[in-house]
């Protein structure tokens, strides 16, 4: 049976990566809005 | 309703439905947790459950991950027909928020589909990457996607964009369908189908009777990764959508004072 062991980590590895890598988008997207959201109601209350 | 009141009740709005897991619906947060619970089952049946495979050794457990993420990928990029030919007949902006997360999920999928097959190749085939039909189809069905979101991106006009975007949406699909089928219609691939006959020239084929738990283990992975991941990140892609959708039209009302 070959050893081929090394490449099934590599390739949950890169799963893992990839996904991450998107849910982490959504988060860092939503956290972006939470401050965009409140520069508006600044801008709004200073008006 | 004034521009600050608008705000204000946005702010609580989001602060009330967007951050914290407490604060996600129960259908969604029932999902999330079945997702999780779904992804370590599936892990745990195609990495120790199933036996190694004896021509291949360990690699071969990728495709526990390599197939069902092309269907979840497939999932998704059908979930982006529907939204485009809905939002052609109703103009309503939820089925662009539908096109729209269907691509960014199967995409992320595709890429994984992709991915994992280069690395299993790399010590069946002796090489990372050939210019296969299968292998050529999925990487257009990637780049086709990918220019998807870029166009998008690149048009202003709001009306202009989704109309474009929900066209797009349905032609790609076709790239989907010739990945899908190509190892059946091409002789020269050497690409395995594992359901069904392979080509003639495919190298890395197994029996799914041969090893021990493999058909348990694909059972497990096929839901897990080609239902429930793509179903539970399009929702809350929809849900991130839905609130930049609010917060730019905030902005209008603001800068427009």
């Amino acid at each position: 049976m070959p050893d081929t062991g090394a490449y099934l980590i590599l390739g949950l590895a890169s799963v893992a990566v990839i996904m991450g890598a998107f849910v982490a988008s959504l988060f860092v997207r939503q956290r972006n809005l939470t401050r965009d959201l409140e520069l508006i109601r600044q801008l709004s209350e200073e008006e | 309703m004034s521009a600050v009141q608008n705000v204000s009740s946005a702010s609580t709005a989001n602060s009330k439905t967007a951050s914290g897991i407490g604060a996600w619906p129960p259908l969604l947060r029932i999902l999330t947790v079945a997702t999780i619970i779904g992804i370590g089952i599936a892990l745990y049946m195609g990495l120790v459950y199933a036996g190694t495979d004896v021509d291949q050794g360990d690699v071969q457990r990728i495709f526990y991950i390599h197939m069902p993420s092309f269907f979840g990928a497939f999932v998704a990029f059908s979930a982006a027909v529907v939204g485009g030919i809905q939002y052609l007949r109703t103009r309503n902006v939820k089925w662009d928020t539908l096109a729209l997360s269907g691509v960014e999920v199967g995409l992320a999928l595709s890429i994984v589909n992709v991915v994992t097959g280069a690395i299993w190749a790399r010590p069946i085939w002796n090489t990372w990457w050939t210019w296969d039909p299968r292998l050529t189809s999925a990487a257009i069905m990637c780049l086709t996607y990918a220019a998807y979101l870029m166009l998008r991106n690149g048009i202003e006009n709001v009306e202009q964009r989704r109309r474009f975007a929900a066209v797009y949406a349905i032609l790609a699909i076709v790239t989907v369908i010739m990945t899908l089928i190509i190892i059946r219609i091409r002789p020269d691939t050497i690409h395995p189908a594992v359901i069904g006959p392979s080509a003639q020239n495919a190298q890395g084929t197994f029996e799914l009777e041969a090893t021990r738990g493999v058909g348990a283990a694909l059972g497990m992975n096929f839901p897990a990764w080609g239902l429930l991941v793509p179903i539970t990140l399009m929702w809350h892609r929809i849900r991130l959508q839905n609130r930049i959708e609010q917060v730019e039209a905030l902005k209008a009302e603001v800068l427009n004072q």
